[in-house]
């Protein structure tokens, strides 16, 4: 089943008096990954909380498939950008999303156990989580999420300071995720990165979307002048 | 000091007193647990200007002279206070209650540190994988076991080696309020220096030993889990 489209219309999001999200509406409506890039501070993550139902917008209104985000999110998992694994083994943190959703405990496990196969680090299943390194953390976090099979993937900077093996091992999982349909959104603001996996980017500055295009136009020919300034890497103010 | 102790350790009268030593405590850390642990959670999950407040009388209390503490279940439970109908003064009812007293700020504050700091981590995630305010509750006694363990172990150790407030509501009874504690207090008063000493090495050498079987429980319960794999 698809959750798409994603629309957001006039969210906005305050915070002790301070709007940080100004007016948000987008429509997305194409399978694929999608990619919110901006500078830090930007909202990304605030936005990426919105779609997902994790924070009420203080007005506008956010659906997948007509269905209210807090309700949609049954249907979706998130990566944040700590990876947030409970104090337990590798494999019990794998198997406690399964548990929550009353799958039963052989089950789980074969499961968990697959998962952890697929990414060749099946050896670490009973190694406390919180004892592995920071980019083998992103990835159990990774497989957490995805082990219930989720129709959509929300990631929050899931790479950010990881290495190279470790980024690749996600991207990997990701485009595998992709062409087994589901939906991707996904925040960075690694500009190589972007390129390498966008199918489409929101890019937004100052609490404002300012742009949502596919990726191609995007990286070629922005429209906003805070998007070109942000590619080519001035100081955006 | 050590043949005092080991002498000791085979006299009847002295099996009574730590008998009833490890009984008072125990259903004192018991009850507060009971108490504690429910309180230190719902004040984490819950920021309000109550939650606060209470928060910030548990921490005073974390500094109450047990004295003080001895002293409010003595009014309490004497003729003319609330609870003096029930007839508990002097009974080692009387010492659970003011042990708990002591205890229950302890595990409390312990527990509000470790859930709160940890729900602030993990809120969001847990929020997202669809828990339940319930499994909320559970996970995050479990992610701060080592923590409670250690809260437990505290109130533990705060609770048996109290004096002052099991003196005041207990009385020291022979043979029906006397304590570890109470016992040495009274051997030092009467001049016998070895024999109070040799009571404190056994007093020690019981929260060693209880110290000692909680990390063997929690070392257990891990291999268990780790068992649990197909």
């Amino acid at each position: 089943m698809n959750q798409l489209p994603c629309i957001a219309r006039h969210v906005s999001f305050d915070l002790h008096g301070v709007t940080l999200i100004h007016d948000l509406s987008l429509t997305i409506q194409q399978q694929g990954i999608t990619i919110v890039m901006g500078p830090n501070g930007a909202g990304k993550s605030l936005t990426l909380a919105l779609l997902h139902g994790l924070l009420s917008p203080s007005t506008g209104e956010i659906s997948w498939n007509g269905v209210a985000a807090p309700q949609a999110r049954h249907h979706q998992s998130m990566v944040f950008q700590k990876a947030s694994l409970l104090h337990r083994s590798v494999i019990a943190n794998l198997t406690f999303p399964l548990a929550l959703k009353g799958v039963a405990r052989r089950e789980r496990y074969e499961r968990a156990q697959h998962h952890l196969g697929t990414v060749g680090l099946a050896h670490l299943a009973l190694r406390p989580a919180h004892q592995l390194s920071l980019g083998q953390q992103h990835i159990i976090a990774l497989l957490r999420a995805t082990i219930v099979k989720p129709q959509t993937l929300l990631l929050d900077e899931p790479t950010a300071s990881l290495d190279h093996h470790s980024t690749h091992l996600i991207e990997q999982t990701l485009h595998t995720l992709k062409h087994q349909s589901t939906t991707i959104i996904m925040t960075t603001h690694d500009g190589a990165q972007a390129k390498r996996l966008a199918d489409d980017v929101l890019f937004i500055h100052n609490g404002r979307l300012w742009e949502h295009t596919p990726a191609r136009q995007f990286f070629t020919e922005p429209h906003s002048h805070a998007a070109h300034q942000f590619l080519t890497g001035e100081l955006l103010s | 000091m050590i043949t005092e102790s080991l002498i000791l350790l085979t006299d009847s009268h002295l099996h009574e007193i730590i008998g009833l030593s490890l009984k008072v405590t125990t259903t004192a850390l018991l009850f507060s647990l009971v108490i504690a642990l429910p309180l230190g959670c719902f004040l984490a999950m819950h920021q309000s200007r109550a939650s606060r407040l209470v928060t910030i009388v548990l921490h005073g209390l974390l500094g109450l002279p047990p004295v003080v503490a001895g002293l409010a279940v003595y009014l309490m439970l004497s003729r003319s206070g609330a609870l003096g109908f029930l007839g508990l003064l002097y009974s080692p009812s009387a010492m659970i209650m003011a042990q708990m007293l002591i205890i229950i700020p302890i595990v409390a504050v312990h527990c509000y540190q470790a859930v709160a700091a940890r729900e602030r981590q993990l809120h969001m995630p847990l929020v997202s994988m669809g828990a339940s305010r319930m499994h909320m509750v559970w996970t995050l006694l479990h992610d701060v076991r080592h923590h409670l363990l250690t809260a437990i172990l505290a109130g533990f150790g705060r609770g048996i080696s109290e004096v002052g407030a099991v003196a005041i509501v207990g009385g020291n009874i022979d043979h029906h309020t006397r304590v570890m504690t109470t016992a040495i207090a009274l051997e030092t008063a009467q001049g016998d220096l070895a024999r109070a000493m040799a009571l404190g090495c056994i007093l020690l050498l019981i929260a060693l030993i209880i110290n000692w079987l909680a990390w063997r429980i929690m070392h257990i319960h891990r291999h268990q889990q780790q068992s649990l794999l197909p």
